[in-house]
């Protein structure tokens, strides 16, 4: 293994969930939109973990990104890309652990719209991190 | 600052903002990580979703002090806290993760004891080595109000 073709592994990983993100909330399906989101956040950290030489043995790359960080020298533009994952990834994973069935209403999981910002949010953030693993290179 | 101070400080920070419009908070621990059960009032109409940025503000509010930025370094990570702000309606409602946190976690706070009227006596049992909440036992054929 190599660090580039490790990182570019996880590339193609959060294109899938990112693909069925997408596909989950065509169809109307907030929760496994919600699911699918989180784990492309995590894809996508660990795109970033992998790049520069960090194994997370936690099943928390989302939480590791800390120790990126603190541990190697990345610019204010990188950070920025870490706290918006962080932030949208806590606020994701916390929808996974609620049920569907016993919301009564007027309290909703999520609605359309909210997803559909955070949907983008998303894309526009893997698109950065694409960008972050091009500048590596260069 | 410790992952426990941490939280204590969280909860003091909503605490300190919502007053009287905080119901209750029930802390418990999933594996390595902790949930924080928030019961705010007024927030029926906001989705879950959103809701998760009301904790989000408190979290990133202390976690960028000066002691919370210590412990992220102490940690070499951000400190493992989850939450979920539910409303005294959805309370009432068991979902899962409510039961869950009221069996596992401790009510940190419950002014008007609303979280220890929901309580109930559910019991967790271990199955080889996990474990299960034996909610109750059900026949063939029954739906059953949880």
């Amino acid at each position: 293994m190599n660090n580039s073709s490790m990182a570019s592994e996880y590339i193609l990983r959060s294109m899938r969930t990112l693909k069925e993100s997408s596909d989950a909330f065509n169809d109307g399906d907030m929760y496994y939109t919600a699911l699918r989101l989180s784990e492309t956040l995590e894809n996508m950290s660990n795109v970033l973990l992998s790049l520069y030489g960090i194994l997370d043995i936690s099943f928390s790359p989302v939480e590791v990104l800390g120790f990126l960080e603190i541990s190697r020298e990345i610019d204010q533009k990188v950070k920025g890309i870490i706290n918006e994952i962080q932030d949208l990834w806590r606020q994701l994973s916390a929808l996974k652990m609620l049920n569907e069935s016993p919301t009564k209403a007027p309290s909703v999981l999520a609605r359309g719209q909210e997803m559909k910002l955070i949907l983008d949010r998303v894309t526009s953030l893997f698109d950065k991190v694409q960008g972050i693993f091009d500048d590596f290179h260069h | 600052m410790t992952v426990e101070r941490f939280i204590s400080t969280l909860t003091e920070a909503i605490l300190d903002h919502y007053g009287e419009g905080l119901k209750g908070i029930v802390v418990s621990k999933f594996q390595d990580r902790y949930l924080l059960l928030i019961v705010l009032e007024g927030v029926d109409a906001i989705s879950l979703l959103m809701r998760g940025e009301i904790f989000n503000y408190f979290y990133n509010k202390v976690k960028r002090s000066r002691e919370g930025l210590e412990l992220v370094e102490k940690l070499g990570r951000n400190p493992p806290v989850m939450g979920v702000v539910i409303s005294p309606r959805e309370l009432k409602h068991s979902y899962p993760l409510v039961i869950m946190s009221l069996t596992i976690g401790g009510i940190a706070y419950d002014p008007e004891g609303l979280l220890s009227s929901v309580k109930r006596d559910w019991k967790v049992k271990d199955f080889q080595g996990r474990k299960v909440i034996d909610l109750i036992k059900i026949n063939k054929g029954e739906v059953v109000e949880l």
